[in-house]
């Protein structure tokens, strides 16, 4: 059905925001943030790489970023409940998967970074994590993905850095 | 946790932290309400009981946690 030129790393977008949404559900969210959003871009393995770190500490660092702000109310660290579970993603979703009707819905900073990130391909069904991370790196904090790799210690140039010398400019 | 950082943030009225902590709030209630959702479908409550208890309807606390709890 893909015969079209996709480079074999492209990610479906859809795939993305499932899997984006699974790790928002994961957590008790209600949206699907730009911090999911970055957590969705380890189904590409070379990410990890890119980042230096892995899908592991992303998650533990949200979870710390939470204690810390529920710490601020005065709720101690016992005030926590397991993760949710989450639901297996497609590689390559259907509308059927996509219209679930207990899908979240997104935060309007992941819905512009995943367009953002698609614009420039042809086939708008396909991006690269390399493509949504570089639009990940152009948000500043609050937003939470900006916050998530502060709290991750990554430093954003060098990343980008990186990404400029994987990615070959098309 | 960092303990000292978490005493700095207790003095703090920094809406950046705030704000993070009412999501984090919304974030905790729902995975408490998930968790103890799972533990009255163990313990053999039917679903009109648990949307009685959350104040919704059967259906809609069955149509959220139907495919978790199976």
């Amino acid at each position: 059905m893909t015969t079209e030129p996709v480079a074999p790393e492209a990610l479906h977008a859809w795939a993305i925001c499932l899997q984006a949404g699974e790790e928002a559900r994961r957590r008790g969210d209600r949206r699907t943030g730009t911090d999911h959003l970055l957590l969705a871009l380890f189904e590409d393995p070379s990410i990890e790489a890119v980042l230096g770190v892995n899908l592991q500490q992303a998650r533990q660092a949200l979870a710390s970023l939470d204690h810390e702000a529920l710490g601020a109310l005065g709720l101690g660290s016992g005030a926590d409940a397991p993760p949710l579970p989450m639901r297996a993603v497609p590689k390559k979703p259907r509308i059927r998967d996509v219209a679930q009707k207990d899908r979240l819905r997104m935060a309007p900073a992941a819905k512009e970074v995943l367009e953002e990130a698609v614009k420039p391909n042809r086939r708008k069904a396909y991006v690269t994590a390399q493509q949504v991370l570089a639009q990940i790196l152009t948000l500043q904090p609050p937003d939470p993905a900006a916050v998530l790799l502060g709290a991750l210690g990554v430093n954003t140039s060098e990343v980008q850095r990186r990404l400029d010398a994987v990615t070959p400019e098309s | 946790m960092d303990i000292e950082k978490l005493s700095v943030n207790l003095s703090s009225d920094d809406p950046a932290i705030g704000l993070r902590a009412s999501l984090a709030l919304h974030r905790l209630a729902e995975r408490v309400e998930a968790k103890h959702v799972a533990s009255a479908r163990e313990m053999g409550w039917s679903w009109q009981q648990i949307g009685d208890a959350l104040g919704v309807t059967r259906q809609s606390v069955h149509t959220k946690y139907n495919k978790e709890s199976s």
